[in-house]
Order: C-alpha cells, then structure tokens, then sequence
C-alpha cells in the first residue's frame, strides 16, 4: 500500500531532530497529514508501494560491524558510539574544496561516522573525536545498488599540547587504511539487494519507517536508502 | 624528524640525575619526559603544527560513467514552516482494505 509521509525537521532541511507522520492510503485513494509542531524544514514524500527502504544505521550496527570497527583502531584508541549515518550535501562535505567538480552540488553523500577516545600521557589532555567516511550510493547500468568509499575524515578535540602529533599518526595510517575492509562491508550490506534490479533511488531522513503514525528520529545519526523497481 | 637533539637532551638530564625517561615520537614532532623526585620534566620539538582534524576524497574510485542512476533527495530545501498544533492524517478511496 502507497504510505504518504510528512516530515517536519527541527533544525533544517535533513538535519537534526525530525518528527514524521506515515498515513497509508489504498491504490488511487488518497491521504491527508496536518501540521503539526513548529519545523525549520517540511517534506511531503509519496512512497509508492514497492518501495524497498533500508535503514542504514540499523544495518551496520551489528557485531561483525562493530568488531570490525574495534579491530581497526586497535588498542590505541577507543570506539565511544554506535555506528552513525547522516546524509551531506556534496558542498558540506569536509574534502569538498580539494575538488569541488568532483560531484554535482545536489548530491547527497553518505556519511558514516563514529566517536573515538584516545588517552594520552599525563603531559597531555586526553582527545576525543570522530571518524567518517563518505560513501556514494547508486545504480549501476543494470539497476544493481553499488556503493563506494568515496572519502574520510577525522576531527577530534583535545591532545594538546603535545599530543596531536602523535594522535594524526595514529588516524592518518589507520582511518584511510581501513577503507577497505568499510569497503568490504558496504558491499556485503549490499549483496543481499544483488537478487533485484532497481529502477529509482533515493534517501529519506531517519530509518525510512513507513510504520502508520508519527515517530521522532534525528537526521544527523540515521539515513535509509530506498529502491524502487 | 631527526631526534639527535633529544638524545643529546636525555644524556644531558641523566647527568643531572633526572631518570624514568620516555620518549614520544611522531613524524613531526618528540617528546622527552623525565622525573627527578617531585620535579617533572617535558621536553617538546616539533616541526610542523598538528591540527586535529584531516579531510581527504580516497583517489581509488570508480569511473564516474559506471552511475547509471543517483539517489535522489526527496524535496528542495523549504522555507521555514510553521504547523498549527496537533497532528492527524486521514486516507480514503480506492479499493481500501480494512485496518
């Protein structure tokens, strides 16, 4: 059954906080939403039946993921969150300005993140960050999801005074290093699609419930995909 | 980098009694620590400013030819919106199956 849903963001467009309200309708029927809180940001989108929705987060949060994850950063820092998705216009991701052509500006990139804990000797103020990879997400000319690393990043505060050093050392080997194995997992999270041929792709803020009623999630943590035959 | 300096650094110290060295290197920077009693020592040389944050697109990806078709982003941005309160929805017509 068709679902039109009715998103109202609190901060801004795919961003932040987001209420959703999901009202089914039958086949050439109809359906009505109203307003309901004050949003920075609303979005009306008519999900046809058919839709296939994937919620990100709820995929790569899972043991192999995880330990994975933790096998990478090693004993020298320490994973503090799940696994996050947020969707990034091209232009607000951090490697934009190395490359500007590199994609369209309309283009939503798949941002995959985790906060990270080092501790440092005494001398030094303990750092605390994140570490993220921008995926792209597509269909390939046989109308396969494909899906590749298309960068990454890392931020933390703290380290100093003379820890930061040693800490970039530490995150320059091991976040581009690890793009293999995210790789790897993007494309095992993907195989279970490779039975079906998609025609339409697109992203929905949150999980991508399509569950009847209202429901609160934050657009900065989790993003689904959605395909359409 | 080269760590001469610090070495010479550490001999210098152990003559003066300071001992429980280490060492701290990076590419671009060192760090000696030393203890004497109460007294705590920390010797740092660096080459180049460390900012804590780094931001780089990974050079080994596909040709952009093999995207057939991009996700797309439901809506455009919208102006701010304000809803009146409370909330409800409401379907109808068709052939609709019971709920």
């Amino acid at each position: 059954m068709p679902v039109l849903s009715q998103y109202w963001f609190h901060n801004g467009f795919f961003e932040g906080p987001f209420d959703v309200f999901n009202e089914p309708y039958p086949d050439g029927g109809w359906a009505w939403i109203s307003n309901g809180s004050s949003s920075a940001a609303t979005l009306v989108w008519n999900r046809p039946d058919g839709e296939h929705a994937v919620d990100l987060a709820g995929q790569l949060n899972t043991g192999d993921v995880l330990s994975t994850v933790d096998s990478v950063l090693g004993s020298q820092a320490s994973r503090t969150s799940g696994i996050l998705v947020q969707g990034v216009f091209w232009p607000s991701v951090p490697y934009y300005g190395s490359d500007p052509g590199r994609h369209p500006a309309s283009m939503m990139l798949v941002r995959v993140y985790f906060d990270f804990h080092v501790s440092t000797p005494w001398y030094c103020s303990d750092a605390d960050g994140d570490i993220d990879y921008y995926l792209v997400l597509y269909l390939d000319g046989s109308g396969h999801a494909q899906g590749y690393v298309d960068g990454w990043s890392y931020h933390y505060d703290g380290g100093g005074p003379f820890c930061t050093g040693s800490i970039n050392d530490l995150l320059n080997k091991a976040v581009p290093g690890a793009i293999p194995q995210v790789q790897k997992i993007l494309d095992s999270k993907l195989a279970v699609l490779d039975a079906f041929t998609f025609s339409t792709m697109y992203f929905l803020p949150g999980s991508g419930t399509s569950s009847a009623g209202d429901h609160a999630e934050n657009a900065d943590t989790d993003l689904a995909v959605a395909v359409l035959p | 980098m080269k760590y001469d300096m610090i070495e010479r650094l550490e001999a210098l110290l152990r003559d003066e009694g300071f001992t429980t060295f280490s060492t701290q290197r990076a590419s671009h920077d060192v760090t000696l620590t030393a203890a004497k009693g109460e007294t705590k020592l920390v010797t740092h040389i660096s080459d180049r400013v460390s900012v804590p944050s780094r931001a780089q697109p990974h050079e080994d990806v596909p040709d952009p030819s093999v995207i057939a078709v991009r996700p797309q982003v439901p809506g455009v941005p919208a102006d701010a919106v304000t809803g009146t309160p409370g909330r409800a929805g409401g379907s109808g017509g068709g052939v609709s199956p019971a709920r």
